[in-house]
Protein backbone atom coordinates (compact mmCIF):
# COMPACT_ATOMS: atom_id res chain seq x y z
CA UNK A 1 0.00 0.00 0.00
CA UNK A 2 1.44 3.27 -1.05
CA UNK A 3 0.08 6.59 0.20
CA UNK A 4 1.50 8.07 3.29
CA UNK A 5 2.98 5.10 5.04
CA UNK A 6 1.25 3.51 8.01
CA UNK A 7 4.32 4.20 10.06
CA UNK A 8 4.20 7.91 9.21
CA UNK A 9 0.53 8.01 10.13
CA UNK A 10 1.24 6.32 13.42
CA UNK A 11 3.87 8.97 14.20
CA UNK A 12 1.13 11.55 13.81
CA UNK A 13 -1.28 9.50 15.92
CA UNK A 14 1.26 9.64 18.70
CA UNK A 15 0.97 13.39 18.59
CA UNK A 16 -2.81 13.27 18.99
CA UNK A 17 -3.60 13.80 15.33
CA UNK A 18 -7.15 12.51 14.99
CA UNK A 19 -7.14 12.61 11.22
CA UNK A 20 -4.17 10.28 11.12
CA UNK A 21 -5.98 7.79 13.32
CA UNK A 22 -9.03 8.11 11.10
CA UNK A 23 -6.90 7.40 8.04
CA UNK A 24 -5.48 4.29 9.66
CA UNK A 25 -9.01 3.30 10.60
CA UNK A 26 -10.21 3.73 7.02
CA UNK A 27 -7.33 1.67 5.71
CA UNK A 28 -7.75 -1.23 8.08
CA UNK A 29 -11.42 -1.26 9.09
CA UNK A 30 -12.42 -3.96 6.66
CA UNK A 31 -9.41 -6.21 7.12
CA UNK A 32 -9.53 -5.98 10.91
CA UNK A 33 -13.27 -6.52 10.98
CA UNK A 34 -13.05 -9.55 8.70
CA UNK A 35 -10.16 -10.99 10.66
CA UNK A 36 -11.86 -10.35 14.01
CA UNK A 37 -15.06 -11.87 12.73
CA UNK A 38 -13.20 -15.00 11.74
CA UNK A 39 -11.96 -15.37 15.32
CA UNK A 40 -14.93 -14.24 17.41
CA UNK A 41 -17.76 -15.15 15.02
CA UNK A 42 -20.09 -12.33 15.93
CA UNK A 43 -20.35 -8.86 14.56
CA UNK A 44 -20.76 -7.32 18.02
CA UNK A 45 -17.62 -8.86 19.42
CA UNK A 46 -15.67 -8.03 16.27
CA UNK A 47 -16.66 -4.40 16.68
CA UNK A 48 -15.72 -4.49 20.36
CA UNK A 49 -12.33 -5.86 19.42
CA UNK A 50 -11.75 -3.14 16.85
CA UNK A 51 -12.73 -0.48 19.32
CA UNK A 52 -10.27 -1.91 21.85
CA UNK A 53 -7.52 -1.97 19.25
CA UNK A 54 -8.03 1.65 18.22
CA UNK A 55 -8.35 2.66 21.85
CA UNK A 56 -4.93 1.12 22.43
CA UNK A 57 -3.46 2.87 19.40
CA UNK A 58 -4.86 6.20 20.54
CA UNK A 59 -4.16 6.01 24.25
CA UNK A 60 -1.09 3.88 24.70
CA UNK A 61 1.47 6.09 23.12
CA UNK A 62 4.50 4.23 21.91
CA UNK A 63 2.68 0.90 21.69
CA UNK A 64 4.20 0.47 18.24
CA UNK A 65 7.84 0.98 17.40
CA UNK A 66 9.64 0.19 14.17
CA UNK A 67 11.54 -2.68 15.79
CA UNK A 68 8.23 -4.54 16.01
CA UNK A 69 8.26 -4.99 12.25
CA UNK A 70 5.68 -3.79 9.75
CA UNK A 71 2.88 -1.74 11.24
CA UNK A 72 0.26 -3.88 9.51
CA UNK A 73 1.64 -7.09 11.05
CA UNK A 74 1.78 -5.44 14.44
CA UNK A 75 -1.82 -4.25 14.08
CA UNK A 76 -3.01 -7.72 13.10
CA UNK A 77 -1.19 -9.27 16.04
CA UNK A 78 -2.77 -6.81 18.47
CA UNK A 79 -6.16 -7.50 16.90
CA UNK A 80 -5.73 -11.23 17.22
CA UNK A 81 -4.69 -10.97 20.87
CA UNK A 82 -7.62 -8.67 21.62
CA UNK A 83 -10.04 -11.06 19.92
CA UNK A 84 -8.69 -14.10 21.75
CA UNK A 85 -8.95 -12.22 25.00
CA UNK A 86 -12.58 -11.31 24.30
CA UNK A 87 -13.29 -14.87 23.28
CA UNK A 88 -11.94 -16.17 26.59
CA UNK A 89 -13.90 -13.69 28.66
CA UNK A 90 -16.90 -14.67 26.63
CA UNK A 91 -16.56 -18.37 27.29
CA UNK A 92 -15.85 -17.71 30.96
CA UNK A 93 -19.19 -15.98 31.23
CA UNK A 94 -20.76 -18.88 29.42
CA UNK A 95 -22.78 -16.52 27.34
CA UNK A 96 -23.58 -17.56 23.85
CA UNK A 97 -24.08 -14.52 21.72
CA UNK A 98 -26.14 -14.99 18.65
CA UNK A 99 -25.00 -12.88 15.81
CA UNK A 100 -27.44 -10.39 14.50
CA UNK A 101 -27.72 -10.23 10.77
CA UNK A 102 -24.72 -8.48 9.45
CA UNK A 103 -25.50 -5.35 7.64
CA UNK A 104 -24.27 -6.52 4.34
CA UNK A 105 -24.83 -3.41 2.33
CA UNK A 106 -21.92 -3.19 -0.01
CA UNK A 107 -19.92 -0.13 0.69
CA UNK A 108 -17.50 0.85 -1.99
CA UNK A 109 -13.92 0.15 -1.18
CA UNK A 110 -11.98 3.30 -1.66
CA UNK A 111 -8.42 3.27 -2.89
CA UNK A 112 -7.37 3.83 0.69
CA UNK A 113 -8.81 0.54 1.92
CA UNK A 114 -6.51 -2.40 2.32
CA UNK A 115 -7.73 -5.29 0.18
CA UNK A 116 -6.40 -8.82 0.25
CA UNK A 117 -8.34 -10.85 -2.33
CA UNK A 118 -5.29 -12.12 -4.07
CA UNK A 119 -3.57 -13.14 -0.83
CA UNK A 120 -6.71 -14.86 0.38
CA UNK A 121 -7.08 -16.86 -2.79
CA UNK A 122 -3.49 -17.98 -2.67
CA UNK A 123 -3.78 -18.86 1.01
CA UNK A 124 -7.01 -20.77 0.53
CA UNK A 125 -5.40 -22.77 -2.23
CA UNK A 126 -2.46 -23.44 0.05
CA UNK A 127 -4.77 -24.49 2.89
CA UNK A 128 -6.56 -26.91 0.59
CA UNK A 129 -3.27 -28.77 0.16
CA UNK A 130 -3.17 -29.49 3.92
CA UNK A 131 -4.80 -32.58 5.36
CA UNK A 132 -8.03 -31.94 7.20
CA UNK A 133 -6.29 -32.70 10.49
CA UNK A 134 -3.63 -30.11 9.70
CA UNK A 135 -6.31 -27.59 8.80
CA UNK A 136 -8.04 -28.17 12.12
CA UNK A 137 -4.81 -27.83 14.03
CA UNK A 138 -4.08 -24.49 12.37
CA UNK A 139 -7.62 -23.37 13.13
CA UNK A 140 -7.36 -24.36 16.81
CA UNK A 141 -3.92 -22.90 17.27
CA UNK A 142 -4.15 -19.65 15.36
CA UNK A 143 -7.79 -18.71 15.09
CA UNK A 144 -8.95 -20.09 18.43
CA UNK A 145 -5.75 -19.51 20.39
CA UNK A 146 -5.88 -22.92 22.08
CA UNK A 147 -3.06 -24.12 24.33
CA UNK A 148 -0.92 -27.04 23.23
CA UNK A 149 -2.61 -29.18 25.89
CA UNK A 150 -6.08 -28.35 24.54
CA UNK A 151 -5.03 -29.16 21.01
CA UNK A 152 -3.48 -32.43 22.15
CA UNK A 153 -6.69 -33.34 23.91
CA UNK A 154 -9.01 -32.35 21.08
CA UNK A 155 -6.96 -34.06 18.40
CA UNK A 156 -5.97 -37.00 20.58
CA UNK A 157 -2.26 -36.38 20.11
CA UNK A 158 0.66 -36.78 22.50
CA UNK A 159 1.37 -33.33 23.98
CA UNK A 160 4.99 -33.43 22.86
CA UNK A 161 4.04 -33.70 19.19
CA UNK A 162 1.64 -30.77 18.98
CA UNK A 163 4.21 -28.07 18.33
CA UNK A 164 5.90 -30.10 15.62
CA UNK A 165 2.59 -30.67 13.88
CA UNK A 166 1.59 -27.04 13.92
CA UNK A 167 5.00 -26.03 12.65
CA UNK A 168 4.91 -28.57 9.84
CA UNK A 169 1.46 -27.42 8.75
CA UNK A 170 2.42 -23.74 8.81
CA UNK A 171 5.70 -24.33 7.03
CA UNK A 172 3.90 -26.21 4.29
CA UNK A 173 1.26 -23.50 4.08
CA UNK A 174 3.81 -20.77 3.78
CA UNK A 175 5.82 -22.64 1.18
CA UNK A 176 2.83 -23.24 -1.09
CA UNK A 177 1.61 -19.70 -0.52
CA UNK A 178 4.93 -18.24 -1.54
CA UNK A 179 5.31 -20.51 -4.56
CA UNK A 180 1.93 -19.43 -5.86
CA UNK A 181 2.88 -15.84 -5.30
CA UNK A 182 5.96 -16.33 -7.44
CA UNK A 183 3.89 -17.94 -10.14
CA UNK A 184 1.53 -15.00 -10.29
CA UNK A 185 4.65 -12.95 -10.54
CA UNK A 186 3.74 -10.23 -8.09
CA UNK B 1 13.71 -27.15 33.76
CA UNK B 2 15.21 -25.10 30.95
CA UNK B 3 13.75 -27.39 28.34
CA UNK B 4 10.36 -27.14 29.95
CA UNK B 5 10.41 -23.36 29.68
CA UNK B 6 11.28 -23.51 26.00
CA UNK B 7 8.27 -25.77 25.54
CA UNK B 8 6.02 -23.01 26.78
CA UNK B 9 6.74 -20.74 23.86
CA UNK B 10 3.58 -21.54 21.94
CA UNK B 11 1.39 -21.21 24.98
CA UNK B 12 3.00 -17.86 25.60
CA UNK B 13 2.32 -16.95 21.99
CA UNK B 14 -1.36 -17.72 22.57
CA UNK B 15 -1.36 -16.00 25.96
CA UNK B 16 -2.26 -19.23 27.70
CA UNK B 17 0.15 -18.93 30.61
CA UNK B 18 -0.89 -17.82 34.08
CA UNK B 19 0.49 -14.54 35.41
CA UNK B 20 3.38 -16.21 37.20
CA UNK B 21 4.27 -18.53 34.34
CA UNK B 22 4.08 -15.65 31.94
CA UNK B 23 6.49 -13.50 33.92
CA UNK B 24 8.87 -16.43 34.27
CA UNK B 25 8.69 -17.17 30.58
CA UNK B 26 9.30 -13.56 29.62
CA UNK B 27 12.42 -13.55 31.77
CA UNK B 28 13.48 -16.79 30.11
CA UNK B 29 12.79 -15.45 26.61
CA UNK B 30 14.99 -12.52 27.38
CA UNK B 31 17.98 -14.75 27.96
CA UNK B 32 17.35 -17.75 25.68
CA UNK B 33 18.56 -17.16 22.17
CA UNK B 34 16.93 -20.37 20.92
CA UNK B 35 13.55 -19.12 22.04
CA UNK B 36 14.16 -15.69 20.59
CA UNK B 37 14.95 -17.26 17.25
CA UNK B 38 11.96 -19.53 17.49
CA UNK B 39 9.76 -16.63 18.39
CA UNK B 40 10.79 -14.88 15.18
CA UNK B 41 10.08 -18.07 13.29
CA UNK B 42 6.53 -18.28 14.62
CA UNK B 43 5.92 -14.65 13.85
CA UNK B 44 7.00 -15.27 10.27
CA UNK B 45 5.02 -18.50 9.94
CA UNK B 46 1.80 -16.91 11.14
CA UNK B 47 2.19 -13.58 9.38
CA UNK B 48 0.05 -14.40 6.31
CA UNK B 49 -2.75 -16.13 8.25
CA UNK B 50 -5.00 -13.10 8.91
CA UNK B 51 -5.40 -12.78 5.15
CA UNK B 52 -7.30 -16.06 5.13
CA UNK B 53 -10.28 -14.15 6.49
CA UNK B 54 -13.30 -13.86 4.24
CA UNK B 55 -13.90 -10.31 3.14
CA UNK B 56 -16.75 -8.99 5.30
CA UNK B 57 -18.17 -5.51 5.04
CA UNK B 58 -18.38 -3.94 8.49
CA UNK B 59 -21.63 -2.29 9.60
CA UNK B 60 -21.84 1.13 8.00
CA UNK B 61 -22.29 2.88 11.32
CA UNK B 62 -19.36 1.18 13.00
CA UNK B 63 -16.76 3.78 12.14
CA UNK B 64 -18.73 6.56 13.79
CA UNK B 65 -19.35 4.53 16.93
CA UNK B 66 -15.78 3.38 17.30
CA UNK B 67 -14.07 6.69 16.64
CA UNK B 68 -16.56 8.60 18.77
CA UNK B 69 -15.84 6.28 21.68
CA UNK B 70 -12.10 6.40 21.16
CA UNK B 71 -11.97 10.18 21.00
CA UNK B 72 -14.53 10.63 23.78
CA UNK B 73 -12.33 8.58 26.04
CA UNK B 74 -9.36 10.79 25.33
CA UNK B 75 -11.49 13.87 26.00
CA UNK B 76 -12.35 12.48 29.42
CA UNK B 77 -8.70 11.94 30.11
CA UNK B 78 -7.83 15.44 29.11
CA UNK B 79 -10.55 16.87 31.27
CA UNK B 80 -9.12 15.12 34.27
CA UNK B 81 -5.93 17.04 33.90
CA UNK B 82 -7.01 20.37 32.48
CA UNK B 83 -4.67 21.90 30.02
CA UNK B 84 -4.57 25.44 28.91
CA UNK B 85 -6.53 25.74 25.73
CA UNK B 86 -4.40 27.17 23.02
CA UNK B 87 -6.03 29.50 20.61
CA UNK B 88 -4.21 28.54 17.50
CA UNK B 89 -4.65 24.82 17.77
CA UNK B 90 -6.96 24.13 14.89
CA UNK B 91 -9.77 21.65 14.73
CA UNK B 92 -9.43 19.32 11.81
CA UNK B 93 -11.04 20.43 8.56
CA UNK B 94 -12.56 23.51 10.01
CA UNK B 95 -11.88 26.83 8.45
CA UNK B 96 -10.31 29.18 10.92
CA UNK B 97 -10.39 32.73 9.74
CA UNK B 98 -7.54 34.58 11.34
CA UNK B 99 -6.18 38.04 11.23
CA UNK B 100 -3.09 36.63 9.70
CA UNK B 101 -5.06 34.98 6.96
CA UNK B 102 -7.08 38.08 6.28
CA UNK B 103 -3.97 40.22 6.10
CA UNK B 104 -2.26 37.85 3.78
CA UNK B 105 -5.17 37.38 1.46
CA UNK B 106 -5.67 41.11 1.20
CA UNK B 107 -2.07 41.40 0.28
CA UNK B 108 -2.77 39.22 -2.71
CA UNK B 109 -4.42 42.31 -4.12
CA UNK B 110 -7.72 40.68 -4.77
CA UNK B 111 -11.01 40.76 -3.03
CA UNK B 112 -11.44 37.41 -1.55
CA UNK B 113 -14.46 35.24 -1.51
CA UNK B 114 -13.99 32.75 1.24
CA UNK B 115 -16.12 29.83 1.89
CA UNK B 116 -15.81 26.68 3.78
CA UNK B 117 -16.79 23.55 2.01
CA UNK B 118 -17.74 22.03 5.33
CA UNK B 119 -19.75 24.79 6.84
CA UNK B 120 -21.11 26.38 3.69
CA UNK B 121 -21.69 29.66 5.41
CA UNK B 122 -20.18 31.84 2.80
CA UNK B 123 -18.81 35.14 3.73
CA UNK B 124 -19.22 37.62 0.96
CA UNK B 125 -16.47 40.12 0.44
CA UNK B 126 -16.68 43.06 -1.87
CA UNK B 127 -17.70 42.23 -5.45
CA UNK B 128 -15.38 42.87 -8.39
CA UNK B 129 -12.79 40.25 -9.18
CA UNK B 130 -13.36 37.21 -7.10
CA UNK B 131 -10.85 34.66 -5.87
CA UNK B 132 -12.28 31.45 -4.63
CA UNK B 133 -10.96 29.48 -1.75
CA UNK B 134 -11.60 26.12 -3.27
CA UNK B 135 -10.52 24.22 -0.24
CA UNK B 136 -9.11 25.03 3.12
CA UNK B 137 -7.76 22.76 5.80
CA UNK B 138 -6.41 23.27 9.26
CA UNK B 139 -2.89 22.12 10.07
CA UNK B 140 -1.81 21.02 13.52
CA UNK B 141 1.61 19.87 14.60
CA UNK B 142 2.99 16.75 16.07
CA UNK B 143 5.24 17.93 18.84
CA UNK B 144 4.49 21.56 19.41
CA UNK B 145 0.86 21.49 20.37
CA UNK B 146 0.33 25.24 20.17
CA UNK B 147 1.55 25.53 16.61
CA UNK B 148 -0.98 25.40 13.84
CA UNK B 149 -2.54 27.22 10.96
CA UNK B 150 -4.31 26.74 7.69
CA UNK B 151 -3.66 25.78 4.13
CA UNK B 152 -5.97 27.11 1.43
CA UNK B 153 -6.22 26.52 -2.26
CA UNK B 154 -7.14 29.80 -3.88
CA UNK B 155 -8.36 29.82 -7.44
CA UNK B 156 -7.87 32.93 -9.44
CA UNK B 157 -7.88 33.33 -13.21
CA UNK B 158 -7.69 29.60 -13.73
CA UNK B 159 -4.54 29.36 -11.65
CA UNK B 160 -4.45 27.84 -8.21
CA UNK B 161 -2.30 29.22 -5.45
CA UNK B 162 -1.63 27.34 -2.29
CA UNK B 163 -1.61 29.69 0.66
CA UNK B 164 -0.20 28.37 3.92
CA UNK B 165 -0.27 30.43 7.09
CA UNK B 166 1.20 29.06 10.27
CA UNK B 167 1.51 30.49 13.72
CA UNK B 168 3.64 29.68 16.75
CA UNK B 169 6.00 27.51 14.77
CA UNK B 170 9.09 26.40 16.68
CA UNK B 171 12.23 28.36 15.89
CA UNK B 172 14.63 26.99 13.34
CA UNK B 173 18.37 26.97 13.38
CA UNK B 174 20.99 27.17 10.65
CA UNK B 175 19.65 26.24 7.24
CA UNK B 176 16.60 24.45 8.64
CA UNK B 177 13.39 25.18 6.79
CA UNK B 178 9.79 24.14 6.91
CA UNK B 179 8.75 22.62 3.63
CA UNK B 180 5.23 22.06 2.39
CA UNK B 181 4.27 18.96 0.42
CA UNK B 182 1.28 18.01 -1.66
CA UNK B 183 0.67 14.34 -1.27
CA UNK B 184 -0.86 12.16 -3.93
CA UNK B 185 -0.83 8.44 -3.28
CA UNK B 186 2.63 7.62 -2.04
CA UNK B 187 4.19 10.54 -3.87
CA UNK B 188 5.04 13.82 -2.28
CA UNK B 189 5.38 16.94 -4.41
CA UNK B 190 7.26 19.95 -3.09
CA UNK B 191 5.07 23.01 -2.57
CA UNK B 192 7.42 25.62 -1.21
CA UNK B 193 9.56 26.28 1.82
CA UNK B 194 9.26 28.89 4.54
CA UNK B 195 11.02 30.14 7.61
CA UNK B 196 8.89 31.68 10.34
CA UNK B 197 9.65 35.12 11.80
CA UNK B 198 10.72 35.88 15.36
CA UNK B 199 7.24 35.40 16.73
CA UNK B 200 6.83 32.07 14.99
CA UNK B 201 4.51 33.20 12.20
CA UNK B 202 5.28 31.88 8.78
CA UNK B 203 3.42 32.16 5.48
CA UNK B 204 3.79 30.93 2.00
CA UNK B 205 2.12 31.45 -1.34
CA UNK B 206 2.86 28.71 -3.80
CA UNK B 207 1.52 28.81 -7.36
CA UNK B 208 0.60 25.21 -8.07
CA UNK B 209 2.16 24.46 -11.42
CA UNK B 210 1.44 20.75 -11.30
CA UNK B 211 -1.16 19.47 -13.75
CA UNK B 212 -4.76 19.90 -12.64
CA UNK B 213 -5.12 16.17 -13.17
CA UNK B 214 -3.44 15.58 -9.83
CA UNK B 215 -5.82 14.59 -7.12
CA UNK B 216 -4.19 15.65 -3.88
CA UNK B 217 -4.86 13.41 -0.93
CA UNK B 218 -3.21 15.43 1.75
CA UNK B 219 -0.97 18.33 2.58
CA UNK B 220 2.01 17.91 4.81
CA UNK B 221 4.71 20.05 6.38
CA UNK B 222 8.13 18.70 7.19
CA UNK B 223 11.12 20.08 9.00
CA UNK B 224 13.99 19.97 6.53
CA UNK B 225 17.69 20.40 7.17
CA UNK B 226 17.89 22.52 4.00
CA UNK B 227 15.30 24.29 1.83
CA UNK B 228 13.88 23.16 -1.49
CA UNK B 229 14.23 19.43 -1.30
CA UNK B 230 12.72 17.30 -4.03
CA UNK B 231 11.59 14.73 -1.47
CA UNK B 232 11.18 15.10 2.27
CA UNK B 233 14.37 14.28 4.12
CA UNK B 234 13.27 15.51 7.50
CA UNK B 235 10.47 14.55 9.80
CA UNK B 236 6.88 15.16 8.77
CA UNK B 237 5.41 17.42 11.41
CA UNK B 238 1.93 17.99 10.14
CA UNK B 239 -0.49 16.24 7.92
CA UNK B 240 -4.03 17.06 6.92
CA UNK B 241 -6.21 15.05 4.63
CA UNK B 242 -7.75 16.98 1.76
Amino acid sequence: MGRISDEELYELVQADNKEALEQLYDRYEKLLFSFSYKIVNTSDLAEEAIQDVFMKLWRKKGIYTADKGKFSSFLLTVTRNTCLDLLRKQSKNQVELLDKDLEREQTESTEETVTWNEERQRLQEAVSTLSSEQQEIVQLFYFKGCSQATIAEKKDLPLGTVKGRIRLALQHLRKVYEERGDRIGT
Amino acid sequence: MERKQCDQLLDYYNDQLTGEEKAAFEAHLHSCSDCQQEWQEWQALTEPLPYLSEDITPPASMKKRVLTNVFAESLDQKQEQPEQVTVLKPKPRRWLPSLLAAGLLLSLGANVYLYSTKQTNDQQAAPQEVSKTAQSVALGTVDQKEAGGTASFIQENQATNLVVQMGKMPKLSGTQTYQVWLVEGDKKYPAGSFVPNESGNGSLIYPIHYSSKHKWDAIAISLEPKPHNKQPKGKILMLSKL
